[in-house]
């Protein structure tokens, strides 16, 4: 400011001395151009200066010239480090790769701090070079090693462990720890069918059912019947637990307080039974009548079953359809007594028709199962009624 | 160590225990719940969501979240995991059918990253019940033994007559206390 003060009061003293140089003689005229000179010199001295002071004060890293430079060379390097990897073995330079994508990230995050300064077209052009940097790596690095991607290790190492530990016990022990796996669903299921095949064979004969000698005194297993009728009494059946399984167009009578019942996989079937003490559990039943009083019911998986129920809670259907229900009525003489016991005695609050639809979670009502007309209600067959009273 | 330290000087001011009951359908974990909160459990419906109980034991405050086991339940529990500070596993001792879907059920919850430091409790329940398979017979079902790095007990009981369970949650307390309120 103060400078530029002072060149325009030298203007105006020329200006003013301008008749008096032109008055003076002619050597003036080369004292003007001398002057002219001087200026001109000066002008130049202070934009000089400018520029340096401008140099000075601006940050060189900012320079787009450089900047660009300096990433097309890094990008160069990294390219035919890339091309070199890629073209090794596989499952070798790994280390090399994990450091060209650290490099990549380098100059990723250098890029980013650049992006207030850069031209927009230069950013963009800058980013997709580096897109095309990051998917050369990765694909240099699915080749060399296929398999190692990132993975949390607990997720992966712990399938493996209990592997290990079964190998070993298997070899040492027979009944050792079971494998995981298909193994491990199958020897369960051994221990249970062994049982189920024994009682079938002697069901053949109508004999009443007796637990198995092996393994659960007081389990009971009825499974595999094709259209049989059984009546268990209450000295076969009282206060014990009952797994009725894959039976098929058989009428099963179980006509005294059991402790629990498991039903599973029933199709044309009518079951009764007397009070459960615990839960009954029902899975996979189509085309059946089920009457049943328990402190619990559970439905899964039936198709057009028509439960008659007594039960002290809400009994729920799950995976269902076509389901109806009816008030149980007792199937045999005394029934009314363990009922009783059991606290069964009666359904004030007709729990039969609460059912929760666990597959139907609004307010409107079920579309899968419905209440049994009155008038379509089946009575207890005679067969129950005529059994002699325990 | 900052946050963590944070956390525990929180909860040692809390006294607070969280627990986790879950378990297949029809294992009797609602029924577990009300017996030691001596509530009446003969009327209990299967569980359509959820149950929270908070109970004083030992000095602590246990928060016992029993979690329904039906089917379409179970991909809801992973919305309980958040700070559990111990697994409760109800096992039906005399569901011999699907003890491969409880040991594959319980499998999947042990590889959940939320509950990789929770303390787990095996209760198999339902002794009361004559040929309920023992403890012994659940633990071999389970490939209890072959758990690494995880504080587990096993404890038969029966929610019906109430045995096993004091024990059973004493000692599920006790070793989640010892390991959270370590300053006590």
């Amino acid at each position: 400011m103060v400078k530029r003060e002072q060149q325009q009061q030298a203007c105006v003293i020329e200006v003013l001395d301008a008749p008096v140089a032109a008055a003076a003689a002619g050597s003036e005229r080369e004292r003007v151009l001398g002057r002219l000179a001087e200026r001109e010199e000066q002008r130049t001295a202070t934009t000089a200066r400018r520029l340096e002071e401008l140099e000075v004060t601006a940050d060189p890293r900012e320079s787009v010239d450089a900047f660009l430079e300096e990433f097309a060379e890094r990008r160069q390097q990294l390219e035919a480090a890339l091309s070199a990897a890629a073209a090794g073995e596989p499952g070798s330079g790994t280390a090399e790769l994990t450091a060209l994508a650290k490099q990549i990230a380098d100059l990723e995050k250098a890029v980013a701090d650049a992006t207030y300064f850069l031209p927009a077209y230069d950013l963009r052009q800058a980013t997709l070079a580096l897109a095309a940097l990051r998917e050369q790596q990765e694909a240099a690095a699915a080749a060399l090693q296929p398999r190692k991607r990132f993975a949390f290790n607990r997720k992966a190492a712990a399938p493996k462990e209990p592997e290990g530990d079964a190998a070993s016990s298997d070899t040492t022990s027979s009944n050792g720890a079971l494998a995981t796996g298909p193994p491990a669903s199958s020897q369960p299921q051994q221990d249970m069918q062994l049982p189920a095949e024994q009682q079938s064979a002697g069901q053949q004969q109508g004999a009443a059912i007796s637990g198995p000698d092996s393994g659960n005194s007081q389990g009971s297993t009825i499974s595999g019947l094709r259209g049989q009728v059984l009546i268990l009494s209450r000295e076969d059946a009282a206060g014990k637990e009952f797994t009725l399984s894959d039976l098929e167009e058989c009428t099963i009578y179980l006509l005294a307080p059991l402790a629990a019942l498991f039903l599973h996989g029933l199709r044309r079937c009518r079951v009764y039974t007397g009070p459960v003490a615990g839960a009954c559990f029902v899975e996979g039943a189509s085309d059946s009548t089920l009457m049943i009083a328990a402190r619990q019911v559970r439905i899964h998986s039936a198709a057009a079953t028509d439960f008659y129920l007594r039960v002290r809670s809400h009994p729920i259907i799950e995976h269902s359809a076509g389901l109806r229900f009816a008030p149980y009525a007792p199937a045999y003489p005394g029934a009314q007594r363990d009922l009783e016991e059991q606290g069964l005695a009666e359904d004030g609050a007709a729990m039969w028709r609460q059912v929760n639809d666990f597959g139907w979670l609004r307010a409107t009502c079920s579309p899968h199962w419905t209440v049994l007309p009155e008038s379509e209600r089946a009575a207890v067959p005679a067969a129950a009624a005529a059994l002699p009273a325990a | 160590m900052g946050l963590l330290h944070i956390i525990r000087k929180v909860k040692c001011k809390e006294h607070e225990i969280r627990l986790l009951l879950v378990g297949l359908d029809n294992a009797g974990k609602t029924t577990i719940v009300k017996r030691i909160s001596g509530e009446d459990a003969s009327t209990v419906s299967p569980t359509l969501g959820f149950n929270i109980k908070t109970l004083e034991f030992g000095g602590y405050q246990l928060n016992v979240w029993d979690v329904g086991g039906q089917k379409t339940l179970r991909p809801y529990w992973r919305n309980y995991f958040e700070q559990t500070d111990g697994l409760v596993w109800v096992v039906d001792s005399t569901d011999r059918r699907r003890l491969a879907d409880c040991a594959e059920e319980l499998g999947k919850l042990l590889l959940e990253e939320r509950l990789a430091g929770a303390t787990l409790l095996i209760m198999a329940n339902k002794q009361d019940v004559p040929g309920a398979l023992s403890a012994e017979a659940i633990r071999e079902a389970l490939q209890l033994d072959s758990l690494v790095g995880r504080q587990w007990s096993i404890v038969a009981c029966s929610a019906v007559n109430g045995s096993g369970l004091l024990e059973g949650f004493q000692w599920m307390v006790q070793d989640v206390a010892s390991r959270i309120y370590l300053l006590d």
